[in-house]
């Protein structure tokens, strides 16, 4: 039996039971589907390009290995952000962290790769005074967040970027819910302690 | 000790510019070739070594050069099978045209061949050849048939190696 010819209609676990039986589409579907979200957890902690994308790429040779392990009462998502997350942690234990540079990679070595290594913010879509200051203040915030320790930034992103309740956040970084409350709230405040002090 | 309980729930204060700043984040875009990267090594998993980290634009790089040379097998199995059938064309004509060999020879000597008789028209035509001093030319020919086989085999194992045909793809990576 084949999948459908259009795997990007079908859910997680669907595409998941395909992987398990062998079907590429389906492995290549899910790195699809999270390589965006994983990368920019990954970037975000590890602030650095070419380390995040070899940990992105870890973390997917991991789960496709490992999808046996996976619990399908479990969402895919949470698994993939754990372990993503796990990977983006050993990385920074093994290295001291590196403050961040939004024009790109500290330790470019041309313009070309600072130019790669650079975050390419989200599109505002908006009027070019609107994006102007929509990148002004995404630099400025992808900065702040560069400040923060590494269990604040997780949170900080998984609750505001991908947007998970606090219950899940504490499961998936296998933390007490008070904690990840408090990492939270110490997070916003010290975001806006960076906020106020870029703006004067 | 108050205190801490307070900790325990601390609301999300509002923030309009912070909320405006945090809700301006958004995924970040990774090179391209990330998915060939991860089934590669996935591939390389199942084939019991160990690859490293492969940069996602190499993978792609790879994969192009891999239809390049796929092409390029095609085309010259191609090229030296319509040589090598043009020369015995040339051979078979001249052959004909000054009477050293025969058509119905050669298909008398065929059907020898095919029947496993040595002695046939065939092996006439081609001591006839030879003592036309064609021999250098039979055994080019000759080579470059095995040539043009192996490249043909090779060109088509390329090309099924790159569909992973016959390859059963996850079960066995893990």
């Amino acid at each position: 039996m084949k999948p459908p010819s259009d795997l990007g209609t079908v859910s997680d676990q669907e595409v998941v039971e395909w992987a398990l039986k062998g079907n590429e589409r389906a492995c290549r579907e899910l790195v699809r589907r999270y390589e965006r979200p994983v990368f920019s957890l990954v970037f975000r902690m590890v602030r650095h390009r070419e380390r995040a994308e070899d940990l992105t790429q870890e973390t997917f040779v991991k789960a496709l290995n490992a999808l046996e392990s996976y619990r399908p009462d479990y969402k895919f998502s949470s698994w993939i952000f754990k372990i993503a997350n796990n990977a983006a942690i050993d990385h920074l234990r093994r290295k001291e962290l590196e403050t961040l540079s939004i024009d790109g990679a500290p330790d470019a070595d041309s313009a070309d790769t600072a130019r790669e290594s650079a975050l390419q913010l989200r599109d505002a879509g908006e009027s070019p005074l609107d994006e102007l200051e929509a990148r002004e203040l995404g630099s400025a915030i992808e900065r702040a967040i560069g400040q923060l320790r590494p269990e604040y930034r997780s949170c900080i992103i998984l609750r505001h970027v991908e947007g998970y309740p606090y219950e899940e956040i504490a499961e998936l970084l296998e933390l007490p819910l008070g904690t990840v409350k408090t990492y939270i709230h110490r997070a916003r405040n010290e975001l806006k302690q960076v906020l106020e002090s870029q703006d004067e | 000790m108050k205190v801490r309980s307070q900790n325990r729930n601390w609301p999300e204060e509002p923030d309009e510019r912070l909320d405006q700043a945090l809700a301006s984040l958004g995924h970040l875009v990774p090179s391209a070739g990330l998915g060939d990267a991860v089934m590669a090594r996935l591939r390389s998993l199942q084939a019991g070594t160990r690859v490293p980290i492969i940069r996602p634009a190499a993978a792609v790089v790879r994969r192009r050069w891999t239809w390049v040379l796929s092409g390029g097998y095609a085309l010259s199995s191609a090229a030296s099978l319509a040589l090598l059938a043009t020369f015995w064309t040339q051979v078979v004509q001249f052959g004909t045209a000054m009477g050293w060999v025969t058509l119905d020879g050669l298909a008398a000597g065929w059907h020898a061949v095919v029947e496993g008789v040595a002695n046939s028209a065939a092996t006439l035509a081609l001591q006839g050849l030879a003592s036309l001093e064609l021999l250098p030319l039979v055994a080019g020919a000759t080579a470059l048939a095995w040539l043009s086989m192996m490249i043909s085999a090779f060109g088509i194992y390329r090309i099924l190696a790159h569909y992973n045909v016959g390859r059963k793809q996850v079960h066995a990576i893990r």
